[in-house]
């Protein structure tokens, strides 16, 4: 009995041992979830990237549908969707860096410019925006079409109409200079000013 | 059209075209008496604008700058760390048509350069009188040193108020000019402003610092003016930008406040 007590134990102890040293071993690693997907516009991406660099605004859109016309047409809206925001922007960051060119109270009408042209801007600049290119996919399966487009404004598309713009937005600049009636009561106010 | 007459008249339009091309974009040279003008006392400065030619600019220019009342209010919105705004600017400078009738037609180009041959844009040199046309050197902006009043807005000697104006050379050339000399006698303006009324706005009772506050001052511009001469005029081409000098004498900058 006691032999047998002991042997028992002795057995217990040893698988003990046994699983506790083996399970020093790395167990089996799951596949990873995570797939790595190469962006199919990434051409697009990157000619996006040398307009911007140039100076100029670019956006890159994209559409779905049944239709390859209206892919495309929801792909050319979504880019230029991007380009008011980007064009907002970018006039933000122009009146900014105007306004510490030239200090604040020296030429406030230009920072009242600014603000006021953006929204027009919006509108009349992206009269200038062209589709630099497109690309298709489609989906075999669902005989969805995925539509990518760059759209892009010229740098000297943008800095004309931003400044044609304050300057059309700021009349007064240039009418601020006239010959009128106002300045004889002036004259026979100034002649007061005198005898007082 | 035979194929040698279109080379006859490739030959004859392309030094045409390729001038035209060049001539249209961005000066880079000047004559002295636009750019120093000060130099030259008696030339008026007309500019061509948007159609109207430049002797009309420079017979308004001529009376406003012998004579004119500066009239109006300017005012600004104070909002956040002392960021000043223009919210409403409506000031004008008056002067008399009748002396405008009296220079009508009187003044004698005596110089003028091109600025756009697409847009057919110049800016020409006047007297009042019948003087023989001078000659002038013809100044290279990549020689001109930079002046250092450009760093200031407005400064003064015991005789006269000086102010710097300042406009972006992008976009009409003219237009630009014309803007940065109308904002060079405002410097001077801005630095005798009067104010009028002022309204604060404060978060209860918080102090007017940080981003507590909201400030609305009107000022009055009222003003005679009479003598402004423009001295100088710099064209910064690698910042885009164009500068003006201008001074009135003290004694003609009248403060007509009640």
């Amino acid at each position: 009995m006691k032999r047998l007590f002991l042997f028992t134990l002795l057995a217990v102890l040893s698988f003990s041992l046994i699983t506790a040293c083996g399970g020093g071993g790395k167990s089996a690693v799951k596949d990873s979830s995570i797939e790595v997907i190469d962006d199919p516009f990434q051409d697009l991406t990157d000619l996006t990237s040398d307009i911007i660099t140039g100076g100029g605004l670019a956006a890159v859109g994209q559409g779905t549908s049944e239709r390859q016309d209206l892919a495309k047409k929801k792909a050319v809206t979504d880019a230029q969707g991007q380009l008011a925001e980007i064009l907002e922007a970018k006039v933000n960051k122009m009146k900014k860096s105007f306004q510490e060119e030239i200090g604040t109270g020296s030429n406030t009408e230009i920072n009242e410019a600014f603000t006021d042209v953006v929204k027009v801007l919006s509108k009349t600049t992206l009269r200038g925006a062209i589709t630099k290119k497109t690309k298709f996919m489609k989906d075999k399966d669902t005989g969805m079409f995925t539509a990518a487009v760059v759209v892009a404004v010229e740098p000297n598309t943008i800095n004309m109409s931003l400044f044609d713009e304050m300057q059309k937005s700021q009349p007064k600049l240039y009418e601020r200079f006239r010959a009128s009636q106002a300045y004889k009561e002036l004259e026979d106010e100034m002649k007061n000013y005198d005898e007082n | 059209m035979e194929p040698g007459n279109f080379k006859r008249y490739l030959h004859l339009f392309f030094p045409i075209i390729l001038f035209l091309i060049t001539e249209a974009g961005a000066i880079d040279r000047y004559p002295e008496w636009f750019l120093y003008p000060g130099r030259y006392q008696g030339l008026i400065t007309g500019y061509s604008y948007r159609g109207i030619p430049a002797e009309s600019v420079a017979e308004n220019l001529y009376c406003a700058y012998q004579r004119c009342f500066a009239v109006g209010t300017l005012e600004i919105f104070d909002q956040e760390k002392n960021s000043r705004i223009l919210k409403n600017s409506n000031y004008f400078y008056e002067y008399s048509p009748d002396s405008v009738e009296a220079i009508r037609g009187k003044l004698v180009e005596v110089d003028h350069f091109a600025v756009n041959m697409f847009t057919q844009d110049y800016i020409s040199a006047f007297r009042c009188d019948s003087v023989q046309s001078d000659s002038w050197p013809i100044l290279e902006t990549k020689d001109l040193n930079t002046p250092t009043w450009i760093e200031l807005s407005v400064f003064e000697d015991e005789t006269y108020y000086y102010g710097v104006g300042m406009y972006t050379s992008r976009g009409l050339e003219n237009d630009a000019w014309q803007t940065a000399e109308e904002q060079s006698i405002f410097s001077i303006l801005n630095y005798r402003l009067m104010k009028i009324n002022q309204i604060s706005m404060y978060q209860d009772g918080s102090q007017p610092v940080g981003d507590d506050y909201q400030k609305i001052t009107i000022y009055e511009i009222r003003f005679l003016l009479e003598n402004i001469q423009i001295m100088e005029r710099y064209p910064d081409a690698p910042n885009q930008m164009f500068y003006v000098l201008s001074r009135i004498p003290k004694a003609n900058l009248i403060p007509l406040y009640k």
